[in-house]
């Protein structure tokens, strides 16, 4: 696997990290709360667009959204148009998972001109009574996670989420960070995930396609076509045999998928 | 030397399944096993507790907040301490301690100061002001605050407190939680400037370096008991010292569970099933509830403090056969006994802690009404009167209304007059 570079982006007078590697068209990665990890997924984007991906504020030692003054949601969407902006991406395709779908339909309703082709995977954001997502499910022990994040809890990629590093130190670094980007991002999805962008996501005018796991355990599938409903002209591509992560659990599947809507025009 | 009774205002009659079939005793407890009848018998009972508490001549009186569950049913400090502030304002000495209010949860956070200053009125100057951050169950789970903005909020509503209790003009607020545009305190506090604020935590060093920075006494909130609470105040002190301040007991107050009976032998054959309800099932809460992400700063956790009812997923008390009362009474979770034992035990904590406040938890777990009587009396005849005079001759008392001084404080007084 090749490795990306690490830059460092000057923004509201701290210092933002942003993975990026590849060449060509740029593309813009959000991660969700599992944190921000250079995977197989990233790695295959990389061979055929320039890929941004963004560390959440706090994660990677960056400053925490309190230092950086950032109150609410609204606040946060607008330090992310200032990241966009300070790397040049004045308009550009956004690829968001789980809080970072939350985060990229935010600002694509919020500054509908900023995002062309928008790919929604297994998004927050949204709220229904009648299939809740449990946040409860991020902090309970793994034998009660894994099933909920992975159609296959024995795979390796379930395995390997859950195994930490055998060195006490670097373990405790690992469980550190782990905690402070799920702290971090909860911070904005507590207690109920949906801060109004039900109200807001009509506002968007980026090309959307919708991609959710068939079996995705935190955010259940439901959702994948409430959003539909409220993103002008969105479609839905559903995965079989994946979870919450289907862009690992079902690589191939959703590399097609991104690449070739990438592609349209 | 002070001592407050506390009552965490148990839910007493869940089934003894409990534990197998539910899991938590918090957040997602199911309602159909509170039965009105019995909260209306319990709560009633309870208040009589504390109007005996009062008679019985405690220091204080104590009263917790918790939200939606079955350890303690009280909502609201304040609203208990209201139904005694007539019986407290009149007695000779008892004040009221709330140990205390989570001022995270109120919104505006102005409401705590309004209505402590309606019980300082009342009570003639009787009120101890107790503000924790909270549970993570109370505070994340049930009145949904997220956990990363609980620390943040609760340090601006404190702040905005006490300039509500100190500032005498009309002022604005413009904080990140709270704006107002007019804090004007109507009643003000009856003492001056404001009642004493203790700090209640289970030991992060944040809140010792906020105590010792702005002189309040800090009350450790832990089940944990003697032997552990040796390492907790050795640091406490340490750290005082480290920062120039004196080593007066009264700026430490800590948890204790005692019951007290004829005998040694009678003490658990009264109280072990009670004590055992309260470790089984009043402690049973899932991890998950126990601290979301971001409750405690990345510092905290670094530290690998753990929360008080976080282990492992389950209470550390869960497994019953791993706490015999022996092992129980001798690592001093509890302090049990003879009027006898418990006094010589007390003292030995008292001295070995230095520790000026005991918040005496002698309501626990599932003890019926007459129960609860006896531990009172017992304590409160036997045992507290011949603890009373420890410190006194060294220490002036710091962190109570004037009517706790001690004849420290009064020749301090009296030497300034001259």
């Amino acid at each position: 696997m090749s490795t990306p570079e690490l830059m460092e982006i000057p923004v509201r007078g701290a210092k933002a990290k942003v993975l990026v590697a590849g060449e060509g068209k740029p593309v813009v990665f959000l991660h969700g709360a599992g944190g921000l990890k250079w995977d197989p997924y990233l790695e295959e984007l990389a061979k055929e667009y320039k890929v941004y991906a963004p560390y959440f504020p706090g994660s990677e030692g960056t400053k925490r959204s309190i230092e950086l003054d950032l109150r609410n949601l609204w606040d946060l969407v607008l330090y992310y148009c200032d990241l966009l902006d300070a790397l040049g991406l004045e308009s550009v395709d956004i690829i968001g998972h789980s809080f970072g779908g939350m985060l990229a339909a935010e600002i694509a309703s919020t500054d509908p001109k900023r995002v062309k082709k928008l790919i929604l995977i297994s998004a927050a954001g949204l709220w229904n009574e009648e299939y809740p997502i449990q946040l409860s499910t991020l902090t309970s022990p793994p034998q009660e996670m894994l099933p909920k994040l992975f159609y296959d809890v024995n795979s390796s990629l379930a395995q390997a989420a859950v195994t930490m590093p055998e060195d006490p130190e670097e373990r405790m670094k690992a469980v550190l960070e782990q905690q402070i980007v799920l702290a971090e991002m909860l911070g904005y999805l507590w207690p109920i995930p949906d801060k109004g962008l039900n109200r807001r996501l009509h506002r968007i005018r980026a090309n959307t396609c919708i991609v959710w796991g068939e079996k995705d355990g935190l955010i259940p599938v439901r959702y994948a076509y409430d959003f539909q409903k409220k993103i002008p002209g969105s479609k839905v591509e559903i995965i079989a045999n994946a979870s919450h992560l289907p862009q690992l659990e079902q690589l191939s599947s959703v590399l097609n998928i991104t690449s070739s809507f990438l592609k349209t025009s | 030397m002070k001592f407050v009774y506390v009552n965490i205002l148990p839910y007493r009659d869940l089934p003894e399944d409990f534990v197998d079939n539910h899991e938590s005793v918090w957040v997602t407890i199911p309602s159909k096993l509170y039965d009105s009848k019995k909260g209306h018998q319990i709560f009633n009972e309870y208040v009589s507790q504390y109007e005996l508490a009062v008679d019985a001549g405690f220091d204080a009186v104590g009263f917790n907040e918790h939200h939606s569950n079955a350890y303690g049913l009280d909502n609201s400090p304040n609203l208990m301490a209201a139904m005694l502030a007539r019986k407290v304002g009149q007695s000779e000495k008892t004040c009221l301690v709330l140990v205390g209010d989570s001022i995270a949860l109120y919104n505006p956070p102005i409401r705590v100061a309004e209505e402590l200053s309606m019980l300082d009125t009342i009570t003639g100057g009787r009120v101890i002001a107790g503000f924790p951050t909270g549970t993570s169950m109370d505070t994340n789970y049930v009145y949904g605050i997220p956990p990363v903005e609980l620390r943040p909020r609760f340090y601006e509503a404190l702040d905005l407190i006490k300039q509500a209790w100190t500032r005498s003009e009309v002022f604005p607020f413009n904080g990140k939680y709270t704006q107002l545009r007019h804090v004007n305190l109507w009643p003000r506090p009856y003492q001056n400037p404001h009642p004493p604020i203790w700090i209640p935590g289970s030991g992060s060093l944040e809140t010792w370096e906020y105590c010792v920075k702005h002189d309040h006494p800090y009350y450790h909130l832990s089940y944990s008991g003697f032997e552990a609470g040796k390492k907790f105040a050795e640091s406490f002190w340490e750290y005082r010292q480290k920062n120039g301040k004196d080593l007066n007991p009264y700026w430490l107050g800590y948890n204790q569970m005692i019951f007290v009976s004829e005998t040694d032998e009678r003490a658990q054959q009264d109280y072990e099933e009670h004590y055992r309800y309260f470790l089984r099932t009043l402690m049973h809460i899932p991890a998950k509830y126990a601290e979301a992400p971001g409750y405690r700063s990345a510092k905290s956790v670094a530290q690998s403090a753990v929360s008080q009812f976080a282990v492992h997923g389950k209470s550390r008390y869960a497994t019953k056969e791993d706490f015999s009362w022996k092992n129980l009474v001798e690592g001093g979770s509890i302090i049990a006994g003879s009027p006898a034992t418990v006094r010589d035990r007390l003292k030995e904590l008292i001295k070995t802690l230095r520790v000026g406040n005991i918040t005496s938890h002698l309501n626990i777990g599932s003890m019926p009404h007459h129960l609860a009587v006896k531990n009172i009396e017992l304590f409160s005849k036997e045992v507290m009167p011949y603890l009373h005079d420890i410190w006194d001759d060294e220490w002036p008392v710091v962190g109570w209304p004037e009517v706790a001084n001690n004849k420290l404080n009064k020749a301090a007084l009296a030497q300034s007059s001259v």
